[in-house]
Parts: structure tokens; sequence; C-alpha cells
């Protein structure tokens, strides 16, 4: 057991006490203060978050002002958080920048200007197709075109991946595509066409920036792309991160997902005023972490991967685990709470997970073998 | 009445999962089912029927057949039926047909080459080995994937033609369909040595077990029929489907033996295939649900197991007690917080067993005496188990032969432990241990510092009571469960249990700046608090009558609520050597969910020298209350006209700002115009604070000391309501272009858009309070849906994280697997500890 007391306590009471007090007393309060081994932890914090989620907010609220980006909040996030969800509601990321961007208003502006995505879509003021000729034709924006420093060589320029025959007259862009034979594969042709992102970052529709007490100027925008935005210059690498957890698991790896977790359960909590331990929320997003990828609690993570086939089966869908459990030849071992609930068992947490051992003869017997001999 | 003495006492150490082979479904069957009839004409169960008496007995009187024995004792043994042609069984479908597609069309080998093989069965062990079984799923899955894809079998070089899955149960390859027995044929050629790579067993799962063609029929104790009324019998819902299934079975059978066409036996054999397959599941996707002749559908297997009434949600672990009661729960000031008031009736009727020994047998032998009036005894076990209920007849006899040894089944008695709760359970504190006190009401009473905890409130609320029966249990209450050691919640590290509303009120009276009792009232505090001192002066100041309940080498110094508002130097909290110096003992101190004070003595001093205190402080604060007085008057609710006046040109200042918005109304417009409400709010509660009387008000002074109520509540109450919401808009619909009639068409204006400018003080005009109940309404669906919302995410995170726990390294372990290395980083319990830290 690490009993050993943590020095800024020791010092603190040094402090207070002197130096050569007696750290009897602290040593009394420290080992009081410990958790007791057994201690069903996970249950505790599954309830602390459980028992406070009931207070939680429904919808998200809605700050007024435009220039306010609106994240999900409340129940919603929480839900979406402990799911694990591959594609949230609302992705946002927080850019910081490095010194020589930070404190000029007018180049964190631009910066974040430049990183909004402009897909050909965006340009254009009418776009048609024609069976007959093959063809995509987009009739392009010359002010829209100059607002954003774009010219048609940019365009073409980007339509070149598609391997397509393009030509330019004027404001009009012909595509030419000789393999659409119905209109159903040409519109997907146009469709293709008009989604690519001619400047700025795939995945970001908005950035705003924002400026914080200490006068830094940082850009908070819809949609994520880490990756992307990470490579830029002036990008400070250390603290710039996206909410959705699983895209910075893939990014920035589990312990920052990790991380990413605690930070968004806490702060989502924190907002309405629902003051939960750290210590908890810690112990969710480790669990949640702990075998390098990032799961969900529910059917599909970890409560459908338990070790015990009864455990899982009482949880969700009980037939299809019994069924891989006679398929698969499982063994429950009873090592779990769940199944010895229902066999009218001690479980083993807390109180259950010692055992009395006897001296008999000098020999000893844990108690549970002295009612195996019966039979 | 025999109470059972030979207990079996082993654990089941481990379960192990298999499919059952035909061979062990004839070995445990104890009758072969082939007659569809029920009972004969005298209504005996008929031989070879489905209620056979070898399969067990439902009817008292009758003896089993297979175990002779009542239906007391016998277990109900199984049966089967042989079925004319197998049938698929519709759980099994997914496997059998990933197997199809994954072995040999003509050798019935995996379609994986020797070399491939090799590495997969390495990968398997060694998953299995240091992961356990779960995780060879993940590879079982990779091999199909991969086999299924192959189109030459690498061993006998045979070309392989697909198999399809028509659901929900119909294999096609090419243009032929695959029959139950086509199938059976094909899953034998499967090899022993190839099974480990589908996951399968050659002991456990043999892959041609998952067609059925000896059919279990489950014991007749687990769907027993009952007799109705007019003594017409009704048949289990299973009992009706395995009817259908021997009947069709016999007809398949007989058209079979006469040599019938194709098509009819086609034809029987499908409808065989139905039954069975509703037999194991009724309600699978795209087989039509199986019905009562009323339409209602039939309960069959999987119905009895799965869902929240299942058998495993349901039955296995929730299970019913004894030794409960239930009632309804009131305020009683007078018990201690870790009481709970028992009506009588209650007491005398559930009991704790208590053994007889040397030092307690008068007492048990005068309540055994008394047992038709309270404290009594109900009921006497002797040492080998014999149950008596003490009578009129027989209370002579049981007083005269009671020697320690027996057990006496005695009411319950001031002082015993028992457990308290309220629904829903959310978290650990719904359920805790208190002491009885038995009293002569009809509800459970119970002191209003402990409902935080339950949520519980007394406009009806009802509470469960269980009796523990056990020494075992009753120490582990006393000692972990009870309400005195879960004052600090783990949540937050703050305490649940403290002083609320009129406990505060009076503390923080008594505790103010120039609070002076005469030694009349002093006697008259402290006798009620059962604190005996020694009063020697004249007077007292009330913090010295408040350090009277403060351990006497207590050192503490803390911030109050009162500094929060007054910022008056003297209300912040500073004690010395068990002596209040100067402060303002209010819900900053041992208010619930805010005392530091509270929270400070529960981790230095322990749960029941904390106990004691908030007992004692909860009581003087309601003494003072009781010998002071403390009332509430319209008029603490009036503010001057001038106030009146203000807020009155706020509103018309900003309305103005707001019609010119509406002129050119759009998006931004709204927006702003949502801004501006907001700011006549803020502004609102500024004149409110500015001039609302703060002496003699005793609103005023609960809002100070944290009692109940903040400046925010005054805003509606005094000022104004303000902008009514819905969905965080303004109210936009309601008729065309306007909420209600009184409104002209486009006007969106603050008042025609939901704008209270009435306060409750004064009363809400009709338009008001119905756009008012609009919005209040919308919070009331919300909670309709946020609790199931909640609900299941709490119940997915308990089953998540139920196993985890603290290993004696303070480590967090499941299974053998590390969660964390030291819990919480570092190791400290919340509750335990000053919020997950230590203050020097």
């Amino acid at each position: 057991m690490s009993t050993e007391i943590p020095n800024k306590y020791i010092e603190a009471f040094k402090n207070k006490y002197g130096e050569d007090a007696d750290l009897k007393e602290l040593e009394k309060l420290y080992k009081r203060s410990l958790i007791t081994p057994g201690e069903a932890v996970g249950v505790i914090a599954a309830q602390s978050i459980g028992e406070a989620s009931t207070q939680l907010t429904l919808r998200t609220k809605h700050a007024a002002g435009l220039s306010v980006i609106n994240t999900t909040t409340g129940l919603p996030r929480l839900v979406e958080i402990f799911d694990a969800k591959k594609e949230i509601s609302t992705p946002t990321m927080d850019i910081y920048l490095l010194e020589g961007f930070a404190k000029s208003k007018q180049k964190a502006s631009d910066f974040a200007n430049d990183i909004i995505e402009i897909r050909i879509r965006d340009l254009t003021s009418s776009y048609g197709v024609s069976l007959r000729k093959k063809m995509v034709e987009l009739l392009f924006d010359r002010d829209l075109l100059k607002e954003y420093n774009l010219t048609m060589k940019d365009i073409t320029g980007a339509l070149s991946k598609l391997k397509l025959e393009a030509k330019t007259e004027g404001d009009v862009l012909v595509i030419t595509d000789k393999s659409a034979d119905s209109i159903k594969k040409l519109i997907r042709t146009r469709n293709k066409i008009i989604d690519i992102v001619i400047s700025g970052i795939s995945g970001i529709s908005r950035a705003i920036v924002n400026v914080s007490k200490t006068g830094e100027f940082w850009i908070k925008t819809i949609g994520t792309n880490l990756e992307a935005v990470l490579k830029l210059d002036g990008v400070d690498i250390s603290r710039t991160i996206s909410n959705d957890i699983i895209e910075v698991s893939g990014v920035l790896g589990i312990e920052v997902a990790r991380n990413l977790i605690v930070e968004e359960v806490n702060s989502t909590l924190m907002n309405v005023g629902l003051p939960v331990d750290l210590r908890h929320i810690f112990l969710i997003a480790d669990a949640m972490c702990v075998d390098g990828t990032v799961r969900g609690i529910g059917r599909y993570g970890l409560s459908g991967e338990t070790e015990s086939v009864i455990a899982r089966a009482s949880f969700e869908v009980p037939l299809k685990h019994l069924v891989e459990a006679g398929l698969y030849h499982e063994t429950d071992e009873f090592d779990y709470v769940a199944n010895n609930i229902m066999s009218n068992q001690v479980i083993p947490v807390g109180t259950g997970s010692v055992k009395v051992v006897v001296k008999e003869n000098g020999e000893e017997h844990a108690e549970e073998s002295s009612g195996e001999n019966k039979e | 009445m025999k109470l059972e003495t030979n207990f079996v006492f082993n654990k089941i150490k481990s379960i192990e999962f298999g499919i059952l082979s035909p061979k062990l479904i004839q070995k445990m069957s104890a009758v072969v089912v082939t007659s569809s009839e029920l009972y004969d004409i005298d209504g005996f169960p008929v031989d070879g029927g489905l209620s056979d008496l070898r399969m067990g007995v439902t009817d008292p009187g009758l003896l089993c057949k297979t175990c002779g024995n009542t239906i007391k004792d016998c277990p109900g043994h199984f049966g089967h039926i042989e079925l004319a042609r197998p049938v698929f069984n519709i759980k099994t479908v997914p496997y059998v047909y990933n197997l199809l597609n994954a072995t040999c069309n003509s050798c019935g080998r995996i379609l994986v080459s020797d070399n491939s093989l090799k590495k997969f069965s390495e990968a398997i062990l060694s998953a299995e080995v240091n992961e356990g079984v779960r995780k060879k799923t993940k590879f079982v899955k990779a091999i199909i994937k991969h086999a299924k894809n192959v189109n030459v079998c690498p061993f006998c070089k045979t070309k392989q033609q697909k198999v399809k899955l028509e659901k929900p149960y119909t294999f096609v390859q090419g243009d032929q369909k695959l029959t139950p027995i086509d199938v059976i044929d094909r899953l034998e050629k499967i090899k022993d040595s190839d099974l480990q790579f589908f996951g399968l067993s050659p002991d456990y799962s043999r892959p041609e077990w998952m067609i059925v063609s000896l059919l279990p029929v489950p014991p007749i104790t687990i769907r027993p029929s009952i007799t109705l009324e007019n003594g017409q019998r009704s048949e289990d819902d299973l009992t009706h489907k395995l009817t259908d299934i021997v009947r069709t079975n016999q007809r398949l059978a007989e058209n079979i033996r006469s040599g019938a066409p194709e098509i009819i036996i086609d034809e029987l054999w499908d409808l065989l295939q139905y039954h069975v397959t509703t037999f194991i599941s009724n309600g699978s996707a795209q087989v039509p649900v199986a019905r009562h002749k009323s339409n209602k559908k039939l309960k069959t297997l999987e119905d009895r197991i799965k869902g929240k009434e299942g058998r495993f949600r349901g039955s296995a672990l929730g299970k019913r007690v004894n030794y409960g009661a239930r009632s309804v729960i009131s305020p009683d000031s007078f018990l201690r917080f870790d009481q709970v008031g028992v009506p009588t009736k209650v007491a005398t009727e559930i009991t704790y067993p208590e053994y007889v020994t040397d030092i307690n047998i008068d007492r048990l032998k005068s309540l055994v005496k008394n047992f038709n009036s309270y404290p009594g005894a109900n009921y006497v076990i002797t040492p080998d188990g014999i149950k008596k209920k003490i009578t009129e007849n027989t209370v002579d006899n049981i007083v005269d032969e009671l020697k320690p040894g027996y057990i006496v089944e005695r009411h319950l008695m001031d002082g015993d432990t028992i457990l308290f709760n309220r629904q829903p359970s959310l978290h650990r504190l719904s359920i805790m241990g208190h002491k009885v006190k038995v009293l002569p009401y009809n509800t459970l009473g119970i002191n209003p510092a402990s409902t935080l905890p339950y949520n519980a409130d007394f406009d009806g609320d009802e509470m469960n009571v269980h009796v523990l029966q056990n020494e075992e249990a009753l120490a582990e209450v006393d000692m972990i469960m009870n309400i005195t050691h879960n004052i600090v919640s783990p949540r937050h590290g703050l305490p649940l249990i403290g002083a609320a509303q009129d406990y505060i009120s009076g503390c923080a009276m008594l505790t103010s700046k120039d609070m002076v009792v005469d030694k009349e009232t002093a006697e008259f505090l402290l006798s009620n608090i059962n604190e005996v001192v020694d009063l020697t002066k004249k007077k007292y100041t009330g913090r010295e009558i408040f350090s009277m309940v403060l351990p006497d080498d207590l050192n503490f110094e803390g911030t109050s609520t009162t500094y929060k508002s007054t910022k008056d130097e003297d209300s912040l909290v500073v004690i010395k050597n068990g002596k209040l110096a100067h402060g303002v003992i209010d819900s900053g101190s041992i208010g619930r969910e805010n005392g530091s004070l509270l929270q400070f003595l529960f981790v230095r001093y322990g749960p029941e020298v904390t106990a004691k205190f908030i007992d004692q402080a909860n009581k003087l604060g309601l003494m003072v209350l009781l010998k002071f007085g403390m009332s509430v008057n319209l008029s603490d609710f009036d503010i001057p006209n001038a106030a009146r006046q203000e807020i009155e040109k706020v509103f018309e200042d900003l309305n103005k700002e707001v019609n010119t918005l509406t002129k050119d109304y759009d998006d931004v417009a709204e927006s702003k115009i949502l801004s501006i409400s907001n700011r006549i709010r803020i502004k609102t509660r500024n004149i409110i604070d500015a001039y609302i009387n703060k002496q003699n008000n005793n609103v005023e002074s609960m809002i100070i000391s944290g009692a109940k109520g903040s400046t925010v509540n005054l805003i509606p109450t005094v000022g104004l309501v303000g902008q009514q919401m819905l969905r965080d808009l303004r109210i936009s619909n309601g008729y065309e272009g306007r909420l209600t009639a009184h409104f002209k068409k486009g006007d969106n204006g603050l008042i025609a858009r939901g704008f209270v400018l009435s306060n409750y003080r004064k009363g809400l005009n009709p338009r008001e309070y119905f756009l008012h109940s609009a919005s209040s309404r919308e919070g009331l669906m919300d909670n309709v849906i946020r609790t199931p919302i909640s609900g299941y995410m709490q119940r997915r995170l308990s089953s998540a994280l139920q196993d985890l726990k603290v290993m004696p390294d303070l480590s967090v372990r499941v299974g053998n697997k590390v969660v964390q290395f030291l819990y919480g980083e570092d190791g400290l319990d919340v509750s335990a500890s000053d919020k997950g830290d230590l203050k020097i």
C-alpha cells in the first residue's frame, strides 16, 4: 500500500507547525483520507455522474448574439461523450495562435478567413447538366471570386484531380464526363465537382475570432479538421484542440483523448453548476481508454465486452450473448458482480472482497474452503 | 413448521456454456412426447403427452413419476420431441450461414490455406490465453470474412458456389434450396480440427447441433397449467406452442410414412419450422407473430428471458424481500437525523430474530409473554429449526422451554438498525442505515435534515424500511451504510446532511453580532439540546451559547454566506479552542451541500461527533426561532414607489430601443432584442438590490443567511417577471402573425412577444399569465423527457463500471486488468478528505 505521505502535505504541515513537528498527526489524517481497498469505485463514479445528470438541461442553451458559436451542452453532450460517438453533433475547434499572430486582431482574423473552407458550390451563381452533351456547366460569380482572391485557373487546377476534361469560357466552366451514361451518374459527377474544396481547410465551415482576458486572440470554429490545422504555420500546437474525442485520439493519441474526455465532461457539468469530483471523471475516462482505443460505455462498448457471460447478458440482448456463449464454449468464472447477485452469492467487491482465514490445527483454512469440504 | 437446516453451502464457481447435442437431449429427457393430447377424459395427464407426469407435477397431491417427489420437491424434468424432419434454430441461422460459406462445398474443410491457418491458430491461442475467450471472437470474425471470399477450396480444389440466406431461414445455393437435412450433411463434414477457427469446440458445440432434430421439452414446472374458477384448465403459452409443434410433427410423420406428395410434406415441414421458430423467439424479423385466439401475442422462450421484466433483469438481478415496510413520510424535527419514526403497527408486524443467551433470556421471556401487545414477539425458533407461533395457547409452553440457543422473533424496538430507502435510488445515499424510534403514528417520521440525500419531501412521498435479519448485516450497516457515516457525499465531498431553512435562520439569528440572551433563555435553549452546562453569568451572547455545541478542541476558520453579501468582517467564522470567536453560523458553515464546518468536522472528528453537532445545531436553531419568532410579511416584498418608477423607466427606455429595431426586423434584430430583454432583468435586479428594505426584513435575512431564496427569486416577485421563452427563443407561435388576439399582426415588440411586465407581488394580467404558463409547461415537458434519458445513461455507466474495485495497493482493477495504478491519481477518498485534498 502506498502509505508514503506526499511531500506537498509534509511541507504544508511543517510550514504550519514548525520544521520538527511530529508527523504522526499528519500520518493519521492522511491514512484516514485514503480510499478503502475493495471500494466499488466504479459504481460510485457512475452514480455520481448519473445522479447529477438527472438535473442537467436537455437543450443546448443559445447564447444571445450572432458572433457566438453554440455547442451541444448538458445531457445530450454527456451522452454523446460516453457513447464515444464517431460523429458528434457540434464539432468545434479552439485554435490558439503563436505569438506573431495572437496579438494582432488583423492577423488573427486573416488566419480565420483563410481556414474557412470554400467549395466550388460557394463560388458559383448557377450550374446545370446536359445529358446529351455529357457535360456539367458551372457559372461562376465574378465578385465572389474576387472577394476570395481566386482565379479560374485555381479552379481548373483543383479540378485536375478528377481527371475530367475541363474548359473555361470566361466565367463559365464546362466539364465533360464521357463515362456518364445516365442522368444519375452525371448528377453524381456534378455533386463531386461542386463539393471540391478550393481553398481553406475542409470541414471548417465557420471561424470566429475571440479575445481572451489576457488580450490574446484565438479562433473558434464550426467543424473540425485537427490534423490539417495543426500543420498550418502560426498555430500553437500545444494548445489547439478539437472537441471530437475520436478525432483527437486518432491525431494526438489516446492519452490526449482521455484528458479531453475528462475536460469535456467536467466543463459540461460545471457549466450547469453541478460539481462532480474529478476522480470520478478520471475513472470513467480511464475505463473508456484502457485498451488503447476510445470505447463507449454502451452495448457495443464497455458493457458489451465484459468477460462474464451472465453480466453481459443481464445488460442488453441476453439471448444473443447466451447463444454466442454456447457456440464459443465460454465459461463464466463468477468473479463479477452481476452473476454473483443472481446466484445469491457474496459479490467480490467491498466487504465481500475479503475472506476470513481461520487457523485450525496450525493449518490455515479460508472460510469458503471449509464449505466445499462438506460434500 | 420446520425450517430448512441442511443449507447447501457450496458456491457456484463457474458455469460452462455449450449447445445441447441430440445425444445429450436424449440423455436428459424423461419422456418422448408423442401425443398432442394433454389430459384424458378423466382429467388425468396422458402418457407421452405434454403434461406427462414424468416431466414433473404441478398439481398438489400427485407424485412425479421420475423422481417420486411432490410438487414441493420435484424440480421438473425435461422431455423431448423427435422431429420427423430437422428444422433450423432461428437463433443460430447467422452462424450456420457463415459456416456454409466458409467451408468447402464438397470436402467440408475450412476455405483457408494451411499456411494462413497456422498463423490464425497461433493468434487465436494467444488471444485466448492472454486476453480471455471473449477476444478470440475478433479473430473468428476475421477468419470467416477471409474464408468467405475464397472461391476454390485450397484442399480439394473444388470450385465453390456461395450460399445465400433468404431471411428469415431459407438457404439457397444457386437455384437449389438447402433443406435442414442438406445443411446437417454439410456441417457434419466439417473436421473437428477445423472447428477452433470458427470458435467452436468439438465437445461442446459441434456445428450440426445448431440444427434442431430433437427438440427439448421444458419441464411442466416452468409452464404450469392453472385451473380457473369455473374448473376449466388454462395452459401456459409454452404448452400451447408445444402442442402446435407436436401436432404438426405428427401430421408430418404420418404423411411421410404414407408417401404423400412432396408439396404437402414440404408445406408441413415449413409449418413445423415456423412453430419451432416462434417457440424459441416469437417476434423475429420477417416471421409472423404467433397469437392467441384473442389476438394476444404468445409469450415464448425469448420473451421470458429478455427485457426489464424478463428473467435476467426482472427475477435474477431484482429480488423480492420480506421484512420490509412502506409508508408515507412525515417531517419530525424532534427525531435525531439518524432516526426513523416507525409506526407501532409496523413495529409489531416485522421482527428481528434475536438469539437467546444467558444475558438476554429474561428480557426475551418477558417479550414472549407480552406477545399480543407492544413490545412483544411473534415467533420462536427452536435450536432444531422448528418455528413456533406465539399464541394464547402456546405462550406458556414457549416461555418455559426458552433457553439459550433459541431464537426469538421480537418486535422492532427503539435503537434497532434498519435500512431506509426512497426511489428512484440514484446513488448509494438513497439507501442508508437508520435507528428505529417506535412512535404511535401511521406514517414514517424523518428529520427534515436528512431529506436531501433521498431527495424526499413531504407532499405524499413514500419510503421503504428494511429490517436486517442477522448480526453480520447489522454490523455492516452500522459501520458503513449508516447515515452518520454518509454525511459527506462521495460525489463532491460536501455534506448532504446539515441545516436547511429554519435551522439556518435560527443559527444565524443566534450567532449574529449583537445577539444577547438572558440566563433564562439560555437555560431554555440548552435544556432543549440536552447540553448540561453550569450557567454562572446573567447574560450570554448568542455565540457563547453556540460554542457550547462545538467540540472543545476545535480550531476552524471559514467564510460565511452572510459575508458574501454584507462584506462584514465580523461575520467570517473563526473558532478557537471550541469557542466561536466571531462569525455568523449560516449556510456557509452548516448548510447542506455547502457547510464547510460540517465537512471539516466529519473528516477530522468522525461521524459521531459530526452527527451530534448537526442535531444539536439544528435543534438550537429551531429553539431560537421558537423563542424569538420569525415571520414574513407581505410588505417585506414592497419596494418604494421611486424604485417602481425606476424599473418602469428602464423598461420604457429599452422598449423604445426595441421598437426601433422591430422596424427593420430580422435575425440580427431578434438577437439584439433578446439581449435587451436580458439587460432589463439585470437592471431591475440592481434597482431591487438598492431599494429593498434590508432592516427588519425577514425575507432579506433568509437570503443573506442562505436559509432560502436568492436575489434572483426577488426579480420576478417584486420587480418584473421578464421575457417568456420557448425553445430558447421568444414565443412566436399562436395565431397567424401574432401570439394571441390581444396583439397586432406583425408586432415584434417586447410585450407582443411574451415579455411579462408585471410581478408576482402585483399579479399577472390574463394574457401575461397565459404566456407565462406556456413557458412553465415547457419546463415540465423537458423534465419528463430528460428522466428516461439520464436513467438509461446511468444504467449503462453502472453496468460498464460495476466491477471496478480498489485493490489493496490502491490500484483500480477489473478482473486482472489495471484501469488506474493509483485511484484518482492520488489515492484519496473524496468523502474522507477535504474534497479530495488535505487542508493542513
